[in-house]
């Protein structure tokens, strides 16, 4: 190491190295599948901008994990305090960083498929927008102890997407800033990095304000609503629930009731101004995949110091049975998570009459008509923009397939949709669980998976487009699914025995998941059979891909517990 | 004939290729109080979490009240109280919660026991476990794991780091345990002085192997550190029975060795020289002796 | 109770405490009939297992020196305590040869070890006999 510089970038580097590897994989896959659907250059530019832009950030990973993973808020290289290293090169140089190696990403991904398919992609302007972007989640998570700051700010980079959406022309691929757009974003990275250098020199002298933590009304406020709750002492279950409440559901809950708050709100102001239109909308749309992305995940509350992933010592040495504390642990964030879900939903719902106020009273008629469409709602694109019009189709065609189904079929989906959250929080945690334990084999099968999915995409789009040899294509997207359920089967079998016979599972575990299976399979053809399938009109073979999402939750709850085993007995 | 609490035999672990912990055997009865000594990293708290079920042996067996902790880790973890080494506990928790939840955990939690230590310690239920000093950390950790009686009290480094006061307090902690109630503790310690006080038995474990093991006494009667004077100049330490370790030089050496004393004087003699005093020697010399980083010498 | 702990003269802890305890019985700073503390208590205030202190406890009892009341407290003796002659023999001749080393090294012959016992012995029964004096005072 020459220089503190060099050893800076070398250690973010480092940090951040199979992350790198996943997002330009997953980037080049993602965009190949927009490109190749035809007009999918706006798709195929989402996912970039998602891969590299403005989600998953490294330095959330620096820090701790996302949100509420024991998210450590402030500047994680602290350890460079005691260096002889001024604050300005330290921050200074690990913010290049960030903000170069989303570049970086993104320009390589979308050179290669430009050069692979032939179609042009927006580089400049969208290279400038993700260094401003990077540089302002950057300061938002590190210039600050304040978990305010970070999710407030953080739900401000919103605002970029925004300039992104209306200044971009997708028809022909292209985002034009005016130098207007370009001063507004030089003027946020610059800021950005002078408000982050500020926010560092004070967290490095040891600011008195910063040291007594909890000493303001917020911090106040979190100790009555605490004790509003205390822990219960009867028994170890409802103390281990109390327990996972505390230290991640509650937050959850939280994160959703704000949203829904926010949405009336936004519905509320953003009458005559597009560029507010355009933020509501995209908070209604972003909200459910972005709380399912962020809040669903490390149900098994894995923590991060450094770049090093570990269980803690605390959970893992209670004395609690394996099965039940991962079940716990999913069941609890699962219906945080359902909670905060269904509050966002009901808040957009109930806040659509709001919107009365984006357009003129015949425009206001035709949108509430539920059987609008055609050249009407091409009028209202042409005059307001899409968002409104995308909100009520969608109201309308919610409203006619769900309310118009029976009282038992509306409970089967709401089943299914709470198995759902179920499975994807466990199937989370368990991967996480797996990818701390067995680094290399999880990463290897996880690439592996990534790129054979992939090529069935390739291949089936291929087969649609007509092109290639239809007939071993045909073939191979014939035989794959099967043999994947086989491996399915097999591995969630040797899954099964291995955790019984660690004694991880007994009988009555398993009974509880065969139970759940059977509610969720009844629930399923519930639904199939409101949507008009029944069994009978299904050939033999898709009665079996029908039956898969059952077969998926007895899996994970099998894995479940056996994940959380392997990390408790290493 | 008192009760085998702890069993491990031949216990076998490594990590990535290297060996951590290799054959290495250990006992405990109920009612004393166990020291595990030994340098960074030489397997002491591999061991210990071996104990509680957090590690899985590779070969080898390892009972705990006669259950295997990692099939039956409830009935194990239930019966006993541990503090880690890194006072590992959620940093958005009051004292006070921890206790509730601990407690909830634990149907033999002695309230009044409790109420008492977080009263001569001074601990302020309101504070979150993040903004506590090192020391305090620790103080809390202790009394969320001897409040429920635990029979079996399992302290990782419990002094390490810490100032004279609250060592005072887990000494006190250690001895309340095995006088009123009987029970069993192991500790690992760095402090030597501590351990040959508060320890019945002791283990050291040297590279992931078992140094030596033993009743206190019988230990450090069998290394003794003895002067002796020769005749003769010598360069370097001379061959001596039993011998682990040399100071001084020329003429006088000061010698740690083991084994039967006058097999060692024999030697001494035969070498033209004489014992000019001799004692017990102490844990410290023992342990440097042993584990410290010298010239290979002739195996003991 | 005034007692120490020393870990570098090579005594065993439990011995220590035997020892100490013998003295100030001997020298009747401990009177027949008082109550030595609780072993938790000597144990909490030495720093010591209580096993070591239960054991010391255990060896004056059987050479005498503390007799035990069933379940409730250790009590010293009110006979002298009746050491084998053997043992007292022993601790003698222990603490004899390490003072016959110690002079060795220090070059003292033993005519001069055997003068400065007697010299010190005189002194110890003067400041023995000023005693009374000063505590009247």
């Amino acid at each position: 190491m020459r220089s503190p510089v060099a050893a800076i970038l070398w250690e973010n580097w480092r940090l951040t190295r199979v992350e790198t590897a996943s997002r330009l994989a997953a980037g080049l896959i993602g965009g190949s599948l927009g490109l190749l659907n035809g007009s999918g250059v706006l798709f195929a530019v989402m996912i970039l901008l998602s891969q590299h832009g403005l989600f998953w950030l490294s330095t959330a990973k620096l820090n701790g994990g996302r949100f509420i993973d024991g998210y450590k808020p402030g500047f994680p290289f602290h350890l460079l305090y005691a260096r002889p290293v001024g604050t300005g090169v330290a921050v200074g140089t690990a913010m290049a960083y960030e903000a170069a190696s989303g570049v970086v990403w993104y320009l390589l991904t979308a050179a290669t498929l430009s050069a692979a398919f032939g179609q042009s992609l927006p580089l400049l302007s969208i290279a400038v927008w993700i260094v401003a972007v990077r540089l302002w989640l950057t300061c938002v998570q590190w210039a600050t102890h304040s978990r305010v700051v970070q999710y407030v700010g953080s739900g401000a980079a919103a605002l970029f997407l925004i300039l992104l959406m209306s200044r971009a022309d997708w028809t022909v691929p292209r985002v034009d800033f005016t130098p207007v757009d370009y001063g507004l974003l030089a003027a946020a990275a610059v800021l950005s990095v002078g408000v982050t250098v500020a926010g560092v020199s004070r967290q490095r002298r040891g600011d008195p304000r910063l040291m007594v933590a909890h000493a303001g009304w917020l911090g106040r406020l979190q100790g009555w609503l605490a004790g509003l709750l205390p822990c219960p002492t009867s028994s170890p279950t409802r103390a281990q629930l109390w327990y996972e409440l505390r230290s991640g559901g509650v937050m959850v809950i939280v994160l959703g009731a704000v949203t829904a708050m926010a949405i009336p709100l936004a519905f509320a102001v953003s009458g005559p101004i597009a560029d507010l239109r355009r933020l509501a909308f995209s908070l209604v749309v972003m909200a459910w995949p972005g709380m399912l992305i962020f809040l669903g995940g490390n149900a098994f509350g894995l923590r991060r110091n450094q770049g090093r992933v570990f269980a803690s010592t605390f959970d893992t040495t209670q004395p609690y049975g394996t099965a039940r504390m991962s079940w716990i642990k999913v069941l609890v964030r699962s219906v945080c998570l359902m909670a905060a879900l269904v509050m966002v939903f009901t808040s957009a719902w109930a806040s659509l009459p709001l919107t009365r106020g984006w357009v003129t009273a015949e425009q206001w008629a035709t949108v509430t008509d539920p059987y609008f469409g055609g050249p009407r709602a091409q009028a209202i694109v042409e005059a307001t923009g899409a968002e409104i019009v995308v909100l009520w189709k969608a109201h309308h065609a919610l409203r006619e397939a769900v309310f118009g189904m029976a009282g038992h079929e509306k409970a089967a989906l709401v089943v299914l949709v709470m198995l759902g959250v179920i499975a994807l929080v466990s199937l989370r945690a368990a991967i996480g669980a797996l990818l701390m334990r067995y680094r290399r084999r999880t990463i290897g099968a996880g690439a592996i998976a990534l790129v054979g999915a992939a090529m069935l995409a390739l291949l089936s789009i291929s087969v649609r487009r007509g092109i290639g040899p239809a007939a071993i294509a045909g073939a191979i997207l014939y035989v794959v699914p099967w043999i994947a359920m086989a491996l399915a089967v097999v591995g969630g079998g040797y899954v099964l025995w291995a955790a019984f016979r660690e004694r991880v599972l007994t009988t009555r575990h398993i009974a509880a998941v065969a139970l759940g299976s059977i509610v969720s399979g009844a629930a399923w053809l519930v639904v199939l059979g409101a949507a008009g399938v029944t069994l009978e009109s299904l050939p033999a073979t898709d009665i079996l891909r029908t039956v898969a999402p059952v077969l998926l939750l007895a899996a994970t709850g099998v894995l479940t517990p056996w994940a959380l085993s392997r990390i408790r007995h290493s | 004939m008192s009760r085998i609490i702890v069993d491990v035999d031949g216990l076998c672990r490594s990590f990535g290729g290297k060996v951590a912990l290799d054959r290495v055997d250990f006992r405990a009865t109920e009612g004393r109080v166990y020291g595990l000594v030994g340098s960074n990293g030489a397997g002491k708290t591999t061991l210990i979490r071996h104990l509680l079920g957090l590690l899985r042996a590779e070969s080898g067996k390892v009972r705990v009240f006669g259950f295997d902790p990692v099939r039956d880790p409830v009935r194990v973890l239930s019966r006993i109280g541990y503090l880690s080494e890194d006072r590992d506990m959620p940093e958005w928790m009051r004292i006070g919660e921890l206790m509730a939840y601990t407690r909830a955990f634990h149907p033999g939690w002695d309230e009044a026991y409790a109420n008492e230590l977080i009263g001569t310690f001074g601990l302020d239920l309101s504070t979150r476990i993040k903004e506590l000093s090192k020391g305090t950390r620790a103080q809390a950790g202790l009394v969320a794991a001897v409040a429920h009686r635990p029979e079996l009290l399992i302290l990782d480094e419990p002094s390490t780091g810490l100032d004279p006061v609250v060592r005072r307090d887990i000494l006190d902690a250690i001895v309340r345990a095995v006088a009123d109630d009987g029970r069993t503790v192991i500790f690992s310690s760095h402090l030597l002085e501590e351990v040959e006080r508060m320890s019945d038995h002791i283990t050291m474990i040297h590279d992931g192997r078992v140094m030596l093991s033993g009743e206190i006494e019988d230990v450090r009667r069998h290394y003794r550190r003895s002067r002796v004077r020769f005749a003769d100049y010598f360069e370097a330490p001379p061959r001596l029975d039993n011998a682990f370790s040399f100071e001084g030089g020329g003429r006088t050496w000061s010698v740690i060795h083991g084994g039967p004393f006058d097999e060692f004087r024999a030697s001494v003699v035969s070498l033209g020289g004489e014992v000019v005093d001799s004692r017990d020697a102490t844990l410290e010399e023992i342990f440097l002796a042993r584990a410290g980083r010298h010239e290979p010498l002739e195996a003991a | 109770m005034d007692i120490t702990i020393d870990l570098d003269g090579g005594v065993p802890i439990y011995r220590q405490i035997v020892n100490q305890i013998k003295y100030l019985a001997a020298s009747g700073l401990i009177r027949p009939g008082e109550e030595l503390p609780a072993i938790r208590t000597l144990a909490l205030q030495l720093r010591v297992t209580p096993n070591t202190v239960a054991k010391a406890y255990d060896e004056l009892e059987r050479s005498g020196v503390v007799w035990k009341r069933h379940g409730a407290g250790t009590y010293v003796s009110e006979q002298r305590p009746l050491l084998a002659h053997q043992e007292r023999l022993r601790i003698i001749e222990q603490r004899i040869d390490a003072l016959l080393a110690e002079a060795h090294q220090l070059n003292f012959s033993v005519e001069d070890i055997v003068r400065m016992i007697q010299k010190r012995r005189a002194a110890m029964e003067s400041a023995a006999a000023d005693e009374p004096a000063r505590a009247a005072r």
